[in-house]
């Protein structure tokens, strides 16, 4: 997993340190949900727009990053039509494929081709694996951000892994 | 990964070999500088409210303000029964009524009235506490639709022999989502599955769930205020 940003403790953070610590990983984030430059500048920008408007009502310091991939979260689905055509896997080949040789083969493949398997799947495997792989999310700020159950959570990103392996050896 | 134990040591570092890859992968050159300048253009919306002991209808404070301070003035001048809106009316609830129906359609009916909120805070355990003590339900934590809303204040509303609790909640453009919170055990496990469609109620758009022993309905303040937004995720 990625190193998260050190946690956010008061003073409040000002609007410039939360841009500087958490840009890269939200505008990454909004590339796996609209998979073009273009929409996710749009959607970071419109995401810390709400932050500069809003932050300053958040209480807890910590809960920044977490309230950033929440609001981006929420943007997305105001603001796009989402239900497009996914390629779909065979979740069950993926259970075959083993891991060792998956992290050999990541290691080695363009960035850009893992941000592509990864915004290809469906919304319901791709949100919690973003905010797991991107924003570093633990299991319970995923299931605040998806307003899902922490059970959930993990079937999601069980099954979600095994269709990005899948999406992994088709690309 | 199953649900019940933990990652094993090559899914592990497939996880991290994964989440590397991806944090390569590149963010334009001058994404942070827009940022930054975002920032700088943008003033925080004001979370302060004027600090009345009253307030009128709060989907309309900020149009209303001046008539709150007028009904403020009126009272100390004795003649405060002339502006102060009269407690809101409920039609009666028919028997074999659809709780769920009736509930939205008199919650929306409640939006639409003038009323005073009990409490002006934004605080969420200052609401907690206000509606606790006056006897209405009262979520435990606010609902994460609605968390990146602003708290305006609440109120104690009395409905149908029992109490209801809203908490009214600001949009960024000013307008008011009402969220309402009543007891469960008022309504018939039959009539809470309509609760979840959304619906244009006298006007305003409408969308409720149920939730351990509560019944939640969100109502927008004005025709055009969409809260499915706001609703929890399915």
């Amino acid at each position: 997993m990625p190193d998260s940003p050190e946690t956010v403790t008061s003073p409040a953070p000002d609007f410039d340190t939360v841009v500087k610590d958490y840009y890269t990983d939200i505008f990454r984030f909004a590339y796996s949900l609209v998979k073009n430059e273009p929409d996710a500048v749009d959607l970071t920008q419109q995401t810390f727009l709400k932050f500069a408007r809003k932050g300053h009502q958040i209480k807890d310091h910590s809960k920044v990053k977490s309230w950033l991939a929440t609001t981006m979260k929420r943007e997305f689905y105001n603001s796009l039509r989402r239900e497009k055509a996914h390629p779909s896997v065979e979740i069950e080949e993926a259970d075959r494929l083993d891991y060792a040789e998956d992290s050999k083969a990541v290691q080695s493949m363009d960035a850009s081709l893992a941000m592509d398997a990864l915004a290809g799947i469906e919304d319901k495997f791709r949100l919690p694996l973003s905010l797991f792989y991107i924003q570093g999310l633990t299991y319970k700020e995923i299931a605040e951000s998806l307003e899902i159950p922490i059970g959930t959570v993990m079937s999601r990103l069980s099954r979600g892994k095994d269709v990005l392996r899948a999406a992994l050896h088709v690309s | 990964m199953s649900p019940d134990d933990t990652p094993s040591p090559q899914e592990q570092e497939f996880d991290r070999a994964f989440a590397a890859k991806l944090a390569e992968f590149p963010v334009p050159a001058d994404l942070e500088a827009k940022l930054l300048a975002l920032g700088k253009t943008v003033l925080p919306a004001e979370d302060a409210e004027p600090q009345l002991a009253e307030i009128i209808r709060p989907s309309a404070f900020k149009r209303y303000w001046p008539l709150a301070a007028a009904a403020t003035v009126a009272l100390v001048l004795g003649v405060g029964s002339l502006i102060i809106p009269s407690p809101v009316e409920f039609p009666a609830i028919a028997e074999q009524a659809d709780m769920g129906a009736i509930y939205r359609d008199h919650m929306a009916h409640f939006a639409n009235e003038r009323f005073f909120l009990d409490a002006m805070t934004d605080s969420a355990s200052e609401a907690q506490a206000s509606l606790r003590e006056s006897g209405a339900p009262v979520f435990a934590s606010v609902p994460a639709g609605l968390q990146p809303l602003g708290m305006m204040g609440c109120k104690s509303i009395d409905w149908n022999g029992g109490r209801v609790g809203l908490v009214c909640f600001t949009r960024e453009d000013g307008e008011i989502v009402h969220l309402f919170i009543a007891d469960k055990s008022g309504f018939a496990e039959a009539d809470l599955a309509s609760l979840t469609s959304l619906e244009t109620s006298r006007g305003l758009q409408t969308g409720g769930w149920s939730d351990g022993e509560y019944v939640f309905m969100l109502v927008g303040s004005e025709p055009g205020i969409e809260v499915a937004e706001y609703l929890p995720a399915v």
